[in-house]
């Protein structure tokens, strides 16, 4: 299946949810954040050369470490260039080749974001735990019902005081988990290292996992 | 089913406009073709074609007792003569046009699913805008010719590249599309994707160059008029006189056909500009007050 990991704002911690749950599933994770990337970069063809046509998709998929990955460039040109349509046939292609795909989506509500949303067969909503952190969520859930992406699983990031997970699960109506706020996970990118298999008993770890069986569960 | 068909044809380009009314009580599907000798530009919404739009025309629904309007472009052949052209196609436009109605419109053929061109058509191209793209590969031509706007840039784009170095230089596809559309020749026919690339690459040039270019055009051309002036009925001796103090031979008059043309076009946007211009006039002090 192909996975979108979307949210209203930025910096509520897509990526690293990406990056932990592709590895907690076994799946390639997609830097679809084509102007503002942040999962690790490697030399070699990326995804603004894929999406210019200049790199086959499969080719640019980076397997062999814990999570395999296709990441994008960082440059404005490769991002101007970038045509965000071929990304449907692109995602196809690596899913055909590897399996499952998780696409780390950019905020907000343009069509670098829709795309992704269109193409994929689920899609998680990741929210903070702030008062404005529903109303973000329902018009993201909005955007990706719009294109015809059902919504897997809500994922509350960062939580460090209880949240009311009930009402986002009653208003969002999908099943919602809190990740709690851990250093691990905010390094976890940068070493490249998941937390779901570099701490596979800490909480952290197992809510992914439990976020994992939710996407697993919507995808039957 | 009533049918209402439009052409204008202007400097190699045909517009047609299509109004088809349905005044039968269920829906209609339909199909128009365009039988212009050219491709069809269709109505576009961030770079995309709206939806029924393809290479030979529209296919879509006309709903029961309702109107549609439809509008597009042919880039005209350049073979064929422009001045036969369009008096042509304004004598007789439903010749423009091949309107076939394939009968009762049927609700399920509607697709449910959306696809990538729904998404950028609805929510809006992600690119960045051009101005911001840096063009440091090729400093010796571009920065020179552009200046300010694009010299500004390159700063930010290195505090957020720091892989950059061992990317290739990127002054990305636009360059690669224009050397693409260039290749095709003139003999053959602009297609949508090279009239798409050449606006991408005038917009990357930026308006500055535009302008100087016309300034420096515009001198060239008023040279030429005054030698034309002098000519104008002139003995032999003056006419001799006056070429050989020209810069420009006789030759040069060949284009001063090309120049009126080119002249009144000019005159025909700076007056819709100036009009425009006029017509805008917000209330400059509150906005400050606002800032």
């Amino acid at each position: 299946m192909i996975l979108a990991v979307v949210s209203g704002k930025g910096g509520v911690g897509k990526s690293t949810l990406s990056f932990e749950l592709a590895a907690a599933l076994g799946a390639v994770v997609v830097d679809a954040d084509l102007g503002m990337a942040n999962l690790p970069y490697a030399p070699g063809p990326d995804l603004h050369d894929v999406l210019a046509g200049r790199a086959d998709p499969v080719e640019a998929v980076r397997s062999g470490g814990p999570v395999s990955i296709l990441p994008c460039g960082r440059t404005l040109a490769g991002a101007r260039a970038a045509d965000v349509r071929l990304l449907a046939d692109a995602l196809r292609a690596v899913e055909a080749a590897h399996g499952d795909v998780v696409v780390d989506c950019p905020a907000g509500m343009r069509a670098d974001t829709g795309v992704p949303l269109a193409v994929a067969d689920a899609c998680v909503v990741v929210a903070s735990p702030k008062g404005y952190a529903l109303a973000d969520a329902v018009r993201t859930r909005e955007l990706a019902r719009e294109l015809g992406c059902g919504l897997a699983a809500v994922a509350v990031n960062r939580v460090v005081d209880a949240v009311p997970l009930d009402a986002f699960a009653d208003v969002l109506g999908a099943p919602a988990t809190e990740v709690p706020a851990d250093a691990r996970l905010s390094e976890a990118v940068e070493r490249f290292e998941p937390v779901v298999a570099s701490s596979p008993e800490s909480l952290p770890s197992t809510r992914i996992r439990e976020l994992a069986d939710a996407v697993r569960v919507s995808g039957r | 089913m009533h049918t209402d068909i439009d052409v204008t044809a202007d400097d190699g380009v045909a517009l047609v406009s299509v109004r088809i009314d349905n005044d039968s009580p269920v829906a209609r599907r339909l199909r128009v073709r365009n039988r212009l000798d050219g491709p069809v530009l269709p109505p576009r919404r961030a770079g995309v074609p709206e939806p029924g739009w393809d290479d030979e025309g529209f296919d879509g629904v006309v709903p029961a007792g309702s109107t549609v309007a439809l509008g597009y472009a042919v880039a005209l052949s350049p073979s064929a003569d422009r001045d036969v052209a369009p008096t042509d196609v304004d004598g007789s436009p439903e010749r423009a046009v091949d309107i076939e109605v394939l009968g009762r419109a049927d609700e399920s053929e509607r697709a449910a699913d959306s696809t990538p061109e729904d998404a950028v058509r609805t929510l809006g191209s992600a690119r960045p805008p051009a101005d911001a793209v840096p063009v440091s590969s090729d400093p010796s031509s571009t920065v020179a010719e552009s200046g300010a706007p694009e010299s500004a840039t390159p700063e930010p784009t290195h505090a957020t590249t720091p892989e950059s170095g061992d990317e290739r230089p990127d002054p990305l596809s636009q360059s690669e599309r224009a050397a693409a559309s260039d290749r095709t020749g003139p003999s053959e026919r602009p297609t949508d994707a090279d009239v798409s690339s050449a606006l991408e690459a005038r917009e990357a040039r930026g308006h500055e160059t535009d302008q100087s270019v016309q300034s420096a055009s515009l001198a060239t051309v008023e040279r030429r008029i005054e030698l034309a002036e002098r000519l104008d009925g002139a003995s032999v001796a003056d006419a001799a006189a006056a070429l050989s103090e020209a810069d420009a031979g006789v030759e040069a008059l060949d284009s001063l056909d090309a120049d009126r043309a080119r002249l009144r076009r000019l005159a025909a946007r700076a007056t819709a500009l100036a009009d425009r211009a006029a017509d805008a006039d917000p209330d400059a002090d509150a906005l400050r007050r606002l800032a």
